[in-house]
């Protein structure tokens, strides 16, 4: 037995027992309290013990956590992490050796030959012409006169995403020689952003002649890129938003301010603030769909797909659907059929979690996990919704399995989906089932069996 | 190449690299989920509270500041994932504990199942199983504020300060806690005839 602590001159070293067995004492204060041991029988033999039992505990550590639970965790953190954490395109391309040095070579093949043509022909203004940028004034001017208008709405119209990019030049265009026309139309792309230009438009047209317009087009054409520019800043706002959000919570971290997990929250008003957390999470900011597709998309593409998809404000990238949020449904092929339906219950995706328990019953009817399917039907269509369902599916389990570890708990949810449904005849029933068969929580039956004796 | 510490991985995990992650799971998985089983009883539990714990860590991990240990955060979270677990089922737990140990009980057989079968033999295989239960019960016998003590320096191995730190005590509680739990292990071990 180890000895009490009555040892008189003892007292100051019960303290360093457990300093001792961890090897935690300065090499003093361990000499110190070896020298004491060597005297002292009862902590000698406390440590010796103690020392004892800790190795019994530690050899019995060869539990480790089930692989198949870690797969299901990094599938869930990459499902709660997507592609937001991605680079931008542009940065990918720069830490990609072999992308710059091609877009290196791109930009001087393209320098080289615009100089080449000009040194060979600095008369031919239509060779220049073609080497512009896409959104040069002269260009678009250019093309805007030489192609009549409906056909460009129709050519603008039928192009495919990828290849619409040109039909943001023709619309510009269409501004352009509309201004200088003095039209009254406004142009249909964004009409709020047209109604003040038009205006400006109707005004300079009044005022100024023709010669003058070319400056007004160009300083509208320098408007309407800026006004671009803006329009990208709306699309990648969420991404934008998400990052700014980062680095807000980074700096609160590092200001510790945003210590909700850490030692000094106290453990019984946890509860609350992980029911938020719990909510946070499934709030936590997703980066815009729209986003993550101009990333993956090519280059050239991203101006067709901003003028098919009107740029949203961005608020309504922090204001997307439940059903927008949820990751979508893990694939057959991802994990194996159960850890697919496990991941889809975990995800909260009821509906896909059942058809691919079905699926695995199918598959695998004498599978040794088929009973906790069962159960794992019934809890998914309870969790769902769907009481009646539900009530047959945890009925078929617990058939099949009565001893199973789920089907308690089974048991309560199919009595719940009952009151659900006014049957607390049925409910009641259920409870009693439970108060005789399951003694371990005869108790708990019996507080719901008093809930609802009044029904 | 170099062996990042838990904070640095944390910090690259924060600027999104979830491979930093699953580093930080690799690490840490084997002592969060000890701690997390011998701290509620029940193995399907203690997986589930595992996943709940770590995804728990991604949702929250701009919350980490840097100056602050991962370990302390990681078992934070877990102590409190626990705490939760125990208060919502606090009239279930004797019966978990029993259901645990039982070895007729399904969720025991299938966990078994569960165990790789390593190149032991049978005999050894059943001392090793036999000494895992009468340990998680010698644990799960231990007062809470004793069982958490021990489990994090035993399983999270941190440091007593660090303990100290997250259960609101003072350094000297802490300690004694730990003496009186190895002394109350040393009782309820051997009350189950294992030798020490």
């Amino acid at each position: 037995m180890v000895a009490k602590d009555n040892n008189p001159g003892c007292e100051p070293f019960d303290a360093w027992v457990v300093d001792y067995l961890y090897d935690e004492l300065s090499p003093a204060d361990r000499q110190r309290f070896e020298e004491h041991i060597e005297h002292c029988s009862q902590h000698a033999q406390e440590v010796a013990e103690l020392g004892s039992v800790l190795k019994v505990v530690r050899s019995g550590r060869a539990e480790d956590a089930p692989q198949p639970v870690i797969d299901r965790i990094v599938h869930l953190a990459r499902a709660a992490e997507p592609a937001r954490n991605r680079p931008p395109l542009l940065m990918r391309l720069i830490w990609n050796p072999m992308a710059a040095a091609a877009m290196l070579a791109l930009v001087v093949i393209t320098v080289g030959l615009a100089v080449q043509q000009q040194d060979l022909h600095p008369d031919h203004a239509p060779a220049v012409d073609q080497m512009l940028p896409v959104e040069s004034p002269e260009r678009i001017l250019s093309e805007a006169e030489a192609a009549p208008k409906p056909m460009e709405k129709t050519a603008a119209s039928d192009l495919p995403a990828s290849k619409a990019a040109p039909a943001k030049d023709v619309a510009k265009a269409e501004e352009l020689v509309a201004a200088k026309t003095v039209a009254k139309k406004p142009a249909p792309r964004d009409r709020r952003r047209k109604s003040s230009a038009q205006k400006q438009r109707s005004k300079r047209a009044k005022k100024e002649s023709a010669p003058k317009a070319a400056g007004a087009l160009r300083r509208e054409q320098d408007e309407s890129q800026r006004d671009g520019i803006v329009d990208d800043l709306k699309i990648t706002g969420g991404g934008q938003m998400a990052d700014k959000n980062q680095e807000a919570a980074s700096t609160r971290g590092a200001l510790g301010q945003a210590s909700s997990a850490l030692p000094s929250v106290p453990a019984a008003a946890k509860t609350g603030k992980e029911k938020k957390s719990d909510l946070a999470y499934q709030r936590s900011p997703q980066p815009p769909i729209l986003t993550a597709d101009l990333e993956e998309s090519e280059p050239e593409a991203r101006p067709a797909m901003e003028q098919i998809r009107p740029a949203p404000k961005q608020r309504k990238f922090s204001k997307k659907s439940r059903a927008q949020k949820k990751s979508p449904a893990v694939s057959r092929d991802d994990v194996d059929l159960f850890g697919a339906a496990e991941l889809d219950l975990a995800g909260k995706r009821y509906t896909a979690a059942v058809q691919k328990y079905r699926a695995f019953l199918q598959d695998s009817p004498h599978d040794r996990r088929s009973p906790t399917v069962h159960y794992r039907i019934g809890k998914a269509l309870f969790l769902a919704g769907q009481c009646r369902q539900a009530i047959a599916a945890i009925g078929r389990a617990v058939k099949n399995a009565p001893g199973h570890g789920m089907a308690v708990t089974a048991l309560f949810d199919q009595a719940s989906c009952h009151i659900k449904l006014n049957q607390f005849a049925q409910a009641r029933s259920i409870y009693q089932n439970i108060e005789s068969n399951y003694p371990a929580h005869r108790e708990e039956a019996r507080r719901s069996l008093k809930r609802i004796r009044n029904n | 190449m170099e062996r990042l510490s838990d904070e640095q991985l944390m910090a690259r995990f924060q600027r999104g690299e979830l491979r930093a992650f699953e580093e930080l799971l690799e690490r840490h998985r084997g002592g969060v989920f000890r701690f997390i089983l011998r701290f509620v009883g029940q193995r399907e539990t203690a997986e589930d509270l595992l996943q709940e714990v770590f995804l728990r860590l991604v949702a929250k991990k701009l919350s980490f500041a840097q100056r602050a240990k991962f370990t302390t955060w990681l078992y934070t979270i877990a102590r409190n994932q626990c705490i939760d677990h125990l208060r919502r089922a606090r009239h279930r737990k004797t019966a978990s504990l029993d259901q645990a140990l039982n070895p007729g009980a399904e969720g025991e057989v299938r966990l078994m199942d569960r165990i790789p079968a390593k190149a032991k033999g049978t005999d050894q295989q059943a001392h090793e199983h036999r000494l895992r239960k009468n340990i998680s019960q010698a644990v799960g016998e231990l007062s809470d504020e004793q069982r958490e003590v021990f489990l994090m320096r035993e399983e999270g191995g941190l440091a007593f300060d660090e303990i100290a730190g997250i259960v609101g005590a003072p350094l000297n509680t802490v300690k004694s806690r730990m003496r009186y739990a190895l002394r109350a292990l040393k009782t309820n071990l051997q009350a189950q005839g294992v030798e020490l």
